[in-house]
């Protein structure tokens, strides 16, 4: 459980500081100012513990990624990091909620092992398109973007039918 | 908004703003999101894919035992990253020790077991099954069910180890028991003195109510000891069993006296009905021995207190359920309007013995100590006292359990028989 939520605070700040950095070394830097009431939540969210704080702060570091103005790589490191925070936020969450978890260390290392492989592919599909210069029509993205989008409701239509299950 | 949700609005927007401003690099910020998502997805669990099997160590207990339910489940060919069962437990049942659910992973073709100890009420308890919910390593697909494995548990009321109870039948049964039946004959009891016969015993003979009628021999009679009918009937109306605090009730404690006496009763091999009289009546025919006990339990166990406009007096207490004559002992604390009909009752010939359920002293003790509180205190004393002594006054007999104390003891200090010759001057 320590381990969790210490590796979740790393990820957050860590997207935080790249973020910091990213701003810095880019022509934006009075975009750093943002990160100030960024910063503000993700200490409401690891402190104060409120729900709402988390999902939060992870929208609004992948907007400061997106719109901000910093290199492409340090954006794809921050939403990596984001990512990573929320997710270990919540499953720390999970592991406080139940009163009794079942090899916890061992659960805790399965966890740990796929979303540091999820990560670690997303990144490097990310880094690879950004820095591969891949040059799309409008109609191919959008094709592209439909076909994602088909492809999201799906999945969503999916998990809604097995909650129902 | 779910999990999965609010990613996919995340995912959205991004693709869709840079579709809008033409800027690949947000369509390549999406891309760490949709593989989290597709991990997710790819490990998403499908329903019902276990085995579950729960059991509870014992099928009946008493009342405040502890004891142990287990479950085990299987996974039947798939993995589930992320599991969560919690055994639908009733709402009588306090867990003391480990958890009623368990959170793990669940590899294919594994088994898991979680235990726990609980305490449960009184009553008859089912436990229908398992809940439970699956989820992706992530928690953005979750599915959850319900599993059946069913259980019941027979709760038994408390049985206090009573040793006698001070009784006084006007009828007794053809069998030998403990109670005195007014007619000489073998027994241990002193009865009274008869002119000696030929063949009584030589040690029958009271040599002191001889000498003095010299030329006269006159020998000892004793009491014949019976078996005899008893019906309990146990109060059973919610306006008869409340109490100034409303988690409290006269209920249990009557369940316990009731329980405590059919134990004892049964055991000395009398025949015992119950009657349990509330939002409807329940009622046990007389029977002898074990299966009689263990049916009487069985319905105390299910009893639980009730209104009904029909039963809401205790005037429409079906007597003729118990034979003429039959001992009746009734569980309640008496309210002022019942006091008519159970005169009457006596004055049907059936002899009464009521048990009345004090929770006066415990109130009280939880109260300030003002004056307009031992004003009440005294009141409600009063008013009892004065039931009491009406009932007294017509022979029905009322014992009023104090619930501090333990029901054998003041069982025990009712039942005090004197000494014989303290007896014999009486």
């Amino acid at each position: 459980m320590a381990t969790i939520n210490r590796l979740a605070a790393l990820c957050g700040f860590g997207s935080i500081a790249v973020a910091a950095v990213g701003f810095l070394t880019s022509s934006a830097s009075t975009w750093s100012l943002v990160l100030v009431p960024s910063l503000a939540v993700l200490l409401i969210s690891i402190i104060g513990e409120r729900d709402w704080a988390s999902p939060v702060w992870f929208a609004a570091q992948v907007g400061i990624s997106a719109i901000g103005g910093v290199a492409p790589v340090y954006a794809v490191l921050i939403v990596v990091l984001a990512l990573g925070y929320w997710d270990l936020e919540d499953f720390g969450r999970r592991l406080a909620a139940a009163p009794n978890v079942y090899e916890a260390s061992r659960l805790e290392r399965r966890h740990l092992r796929m979303l540091a492989a999820a990560l670690s592919a997303g990144s490097l599909i990310s880094i690879t398109a950004v820095l591969g210069e891949i040059r799309l029509s409008f109609i191919a993205a959008a094709a592209s973007a439909i076909f994602v989008a088909l492809g999201l409701s799906y999945i969503l239509r999916q998990s809604r039918t097995s909650e129902n299950a | 908004v779910s999990r999965a949700g609010f990613l996919s609005l995340v995912i959205w927007a991004l693709i869709v703003s840079g579709l809008v401003v033409l800027d690949g690099t947000l369509i390549a910020l999406s891309l760490p999101l949709v593989t989290y998502l597709a991990v997710a997805a790819l490990a998403r669990p499908l329903p019902r894919q276990v085995s579950v099997s729960a059991h509870l160590n014992q099928l009946s207990v008493i009342e405040g035992r502890e004891l142990q339910a287990s479950a085990a489940i299987r996974a039947t060919g798939f993995p589930i990253e992320e599991l969560r069962a919690r055994d639908e437990i009733p709402t009588e049942v306090s867990v003391v020790e480990g958890a009623a659910s368990v959170f793990a992973r669940l590899g294919a073709r594994d088994q898991l077991e979680f235990s726990y100890r609980f305490r449960a009420r009184r009553g008859l308890l089912h436990f229908p099954g398992v809940r439970i919910s699956a989820a992706d390593p992530f928690n953005l697909f979750k599915t959850d069910w319900f599993q059946p494995a069913e259980r019941t548990l027979l709760v038994r009321p408390s049985v206090s180890r009573v040793r006698r109870v001070d009784i006084h039948p006007s009828r007794t049964g053809v069998f030998a028991g403990p109670y005195p039946a007014r007619h000489a004959g073998p027994g241990v009891e002193f009865f009274g003195v008869q002119p000696y016969s030929e063949g009584d015993p030589l040690r029958w003979v009271n040599w002191k109510a001889s000498a003095r009628y010299p030329g006269d021999l006159f020998v000892n009679q004793y009491e014949q000891e019976r078996i005899i009918d008893i019906g309990l009937i146990v109060d059973a109306r919610r306006r008869s069993n409340a109490v100034l605090d409303p988690r409290e009730s006269a209920f249990p404690y009557s369940i316990q006296a009731a329980a405590s006496l059919a134990e004892l009763l049964l055991s000395q091999g009398n025949r015992v009905g119950l009657l349990i009289y509330g939002s409807h009546l329940d009622w046990t025919v007389p029977a002898y021995g074990r299966v009689q006990r263990e049916r009487i339990m069985l319905a105390l166990a299910k009893a639980s207190e009730g209104e009904s406009r029909i039963f809401d007096h205790i005037h429409h207490l079906p007597t003729r359920l118990f034979r003429p004559k039959t001992q009746l002992i009734l569980m309640s604390t008496v309210l002022r309007g019942d006091v008519e009909y159970l005169i009457r009752l006596r004055a049907r010939r059936y002899p009464l013995l009521v048990i009345s359920p004090d929770l006066t002293q415990r109130e009280f003790r939880n109260m300030s100590a003002d004056n307009q509180t031992s004003l009440a205190r005294r009141l409600a004393t009063v008013e009892q006292d004065l039931i009491t002594r009406n009932l007294s006054r017509s022979g029905v007999r009322r014992l009023i359990w104090d619930v501090e104390r333990r029901f054998e003891h003041v069982m025990e200090a009712r039942s005090v028989r004197p000494q014989g010759w303290l007896r014999s001057i009486d």
